[in-house]
């Protein structure tokens, strides 16, 4: 490795990088007003947070916290409350709230988080690029155990990725966590059985088509609703299974290319290869 | 309002060959470069069409979620720009590419080539300063890998150096944004601007610190600036060229975009809000960049780490001109970072060329460069006049009028001209040198060296827009007055366009 900066620069750097977070929470903190209570002409007070928990848990037990002061914004319009399984046609639709923000209001946000990881995993590909080692470092055989156990993992991990990404917009989860599992499924492949070999242009083609499929959905929206990344489709009832409209869609292309993708970048990890420069 | 939303092409256009390249990648390797080209041609077109017709000042909202309660693209004068700079570089990088990088993983690198292209224009047009933070990791994350694209992977240790200062960074803003989200529960650049003086000026002035030391890394101020001479020196020279010709454009103007639109206050000079005016700790960290940099520069033996210093004070002067706060004083900063880009990366990519064709990197390589190649050493001559300053160069227009500006201003501006203009001196010294070293003769007969046209177009046609703005100075000057007015008028020139109902507070 290389180094041609003087050591002086990095000191000056980590030091800098200390003293701007402990000047600045010094800062923070004696600008806040005194006391503990929440609210001082308008501001927190300092130690409020420390007794945040407590009283949080307790305004929320008697209810007294948001009944307060909170008005309706519209009063023209009859508040009505959301049922599972019956209110149909909302703005969103997702019955998973966090599901709804990360994928429809900020869409936008989460095709550059898929770019990112789809960056780094081709980052990775491009240092470790390389025809594979002729003669194989010696590695202990997996035991017959593992070999099976791993087998019969495989399945029911692969199903519960499918059914993770499948129902982000209902549940829990969602693109992101369903293609790591997926991928962690074919990592215990790889450790299940010496030599395992996936099918490399299949996996490029599949992580392609689904990055693909992402921006087209994308682009649908430009062309039909005349805005990026717009939901298109009905949003349904709460709750359903086809509901929210396009965030379904979304979120199966990212489950489908994370998959993909940390699969592909462990292959490319576990293959010992040597560098090529012809 | 004016709503533009075709123009989201600019981003998803990019996005989708980068995606699938690797499906190209199955027919030829050598083909990835030309559909990396061809997209990054249309972004150098789109962008010049939105800049000739004057489609600007415009909103692209996404998700059909109108500002402030989605996310936007804002495109103004700055915007409209700054991206056909950006993309008209990158274009011509990529026909430099199209010779150069032929060995190794090329699918790769034109996935990641293209995405460092569009995630710096997406940086410029974005309107949300999550948004920003997102893009800033896009052009981050493509850029670690492909400075450690090599033969030999020189630039490994350059590489992972980047990767753990812009990390640091990344968090650093990360953090800033949270702040500021706290405080006022929004993310659109354009309320945060509107309604600033609404939060804790203590915090504020924190966040402010926090955004800034991150933005920093990018836009190669001292003290976060570490990362640049192993980089720059490691990387092979169409990446040199595209890190200083793009990603510092994105970066300085990320900078600054937070520091006088979103924490400015309006006026004959922008001040920030908060305990402490923050323009004043730019512009110190900018001199103290200008300084270290260009004494740097002067000892440097290695032709492309001189560069990699002089590119860091360059920014460090674009900095210092930004932070005069006047409109001149932008103008000036504006233009010289258009001017820097210009022929920092011609300059790079003539190192290229001479290093392809067995030449070294060490300055009296240089030595005898005009009998063995006229066409490279009258380039390189025009570059290193613009850098320093020569009139009738590009480079002299931009420089005058931060030294204008800064003279206007007076206070203690006085110092920091007279240190830059000190600076200046030292630049000129050592480009000089090198010049002077390629006019000189050698007395050993050496063989010409012959340019392939793919290198020689972009070469040529940026050494002719040097010679073109330093002739007829308003061609990019009028550009870049208009784009000073975003900066210094932040209500009218920035936050009525986004969200024409919002009342400043």
């Amino acid at each position: 490795m290389r180094s041609d900066t003087p050591e002086l620069f990095k000191k000056i750097f980590a030091l800098s990088a200390v003293a701007i977070l402990i000047v600045g929470f010094f800062l923070a903190f004696i600008e806040m007003p005194k006391g503990w209570s929440v609210n001082v002409n308008g501001r927190v007070s300092r130690l409020y947070i420390l007794k945040n928990v407590r009283t949080a848990t307790k305004l929320l037990d008697s209810g007294s916290f948001f009944a307060k002061g909170m008005k309706p914004l519209r009063t023209d319009v009859a508040y009505t409350p959301i049922e599972f399984k019956k209110t149909a046609n909302l703005e969103d639709g997702a019955a998973n709230v966090v599901t709804s923000i990360v994928v429809d209001y900020r869409g936008f946000d989460t095709l550059g988080e898929v770019t990112v990881l789809f960056l780094a995993v081709s980052g990775v590909m491009m240092l470790l690029f390389g025809k594979p080692r002729k003669e194989k470092k010696k590695k202990t055989e997996p035991s017959l155990i593992m070999y099976v156990g791993t087998r019969i993992a495989f399945s029911i991990i692969f199903l519960f990725g499918i059914y993770i990404f499948v129902h982000g917009h209902l549940t829990p989860g969602g693109g992101f966590p369903g293609g790591t599992v997926i991928a962690s499924g074919i990592l215990g492949l790889f450790l299940g059985k010496r030599g395992y070999n996936p099918n490399h242009a299949g996996l490029k083609s599949f992580e392609a088509l689904s990055g693909i499929a992402f921006v087209i959905i994308g682009l649908i929206g430009l062309f039909s609703v005349n805005s990026f990344l717009a939901n298109f489709l009905p949003t349904g009832i709460v709750g359903n299974l086809y509901s929210a409209g396009f965030v379904a869609l979304i979120y199966i292309a990212i489950g489908m290319k994370v998959g993909a993708e940390l699969a592909a970048m462990v292959d490319t990890m576990i293959t010992d290869t040597e560098e090529e420069w012809s | 309002m004016s709503i533009f939303n075709n123009a989201a092409l600019l981003i998803a256009v990019p996005l989708l060959f980068a995606f699938s390249i690797p499906l190209f990648g199955f027919v030829s390797k050598q083909l990835t470069k030309w559909v990396a080209l061809f997209t990054i041609g249309f972004n150098a077109t789109f962008s010049l069409y939105i800049l000739l017709a004057h489609k600007y000042p415009t909103v692209v909202v996404m998700g059909n979620w109108v500002p402030p309660f989605g996310e936007n693209l804002y495109i103004g004068p700055v915007a409209a720009f700054l991206v056909s700079v950006i993309s008209l570089i990158g274009l011509l990088i990529a026909i430099y590419n199209l010779w150069a990088i032929k060995l190794g993983d090329v699918t790769r690198f034109s996935v990641l080539f293209l995405m460092f292209i569009a995630g710096a224009s997406g940086m410029v047009l974005t309107g949300d300063i999550f948004n920003l933070f997102i893009f800033m990791e896009i052009t981050g994350v493509s850029s670690y890998a492909l400075v450690a694209y090599g033969p030999r992977r020189r630039a490994l240790g350059g590489a992972f150096k980047f990767l753990v200062v812009s990390s640091i960074g990344s968090t650093l803003y990360l953090l800033g944004v949270m702040l500021i989200y706290t405080q006022l529960g929004t993310l659109n650049i354009a309320e945060i601007a509107a309604r600033i003086n609404q939060t804790t000026p203590g915090l504020l002035t924190f966040a402010g610190i926090l955004l800034i030391s991150g933005l920093a890394v990018e836009a190669e101020l001292f003290p976060f600036n570490g990362w640049v001479p192993d980089t720059y020196t490691g990387a092979v020279n169409g990446i040199s060229a595209a890190l200083s010709g793009v990603g510092a454009i994105a970066g300085v103007y990320a900078l600054f975009r937070i520091v006088m639109t979103v924490l400015g206050r309006d006026g004959t000079y922008v001040f920030t809000y908060g305990k402490l005016d923050l323009m004043t700790v730019v512009a110190i960290l900018a001199t103290a960049t200008v300084i270290i940099g260009e004494l740097s520069a002067l000892v440097q033996k290695n032709v492309k780490k001189m560069l990699a210093y002089s590119s860091m004070a360059q920014m460090g002067l674009v900095a210092a001109g930004f932070s005069i706060g006047s409109k001149l004083g932008v103008y000036g900063g504006i233009f010289q970072l258009v001017n820097h880009s210009i022929a920092k990366s011609m300059l790079f990519l003539i190192v290229g060329v001479l290093v392809g064709s067995g030449l070294g990197e060490r300055i009296e390589d240089f030595k005898g460069l005009w009998r063995r190649s006229p066409f490279l050493s009258l380039a390189f001559t025009i570059g290193a006049f613009s850098m320093l300053g020569f009139p009738l160069f590009a480079g002299f227009w931009s420089k005058f009028a931060i030294v204008g500006a800064s003279i206007q201003r007076g206070g203690w501006y006085d110092f920091v001209i007279g240190l830059i203009l000190f600076a200046s001196v030292v630049e000129a010294f050592y480009y000089l040198r090198i010049v002077t070293y390629i006019f000189s003769s050698t007395s050993i007969k050496e063989p010409k060296i012959r340019v392939n046209l793919s290198p020689a177009i972009p070469i040529f046609i940026l050494a002719v827009v040097i010679v073109a703005i330093g002739i007829y100075p308003n061609f990019i000057g009028s550009f870049s007055m208009q784009s000073a007015g975003e900066f210094t008028h932040k209500m009218t020139g920035y936050v009525l366009n986004v969200i024409p109902t919002i009342a400043a507070h």
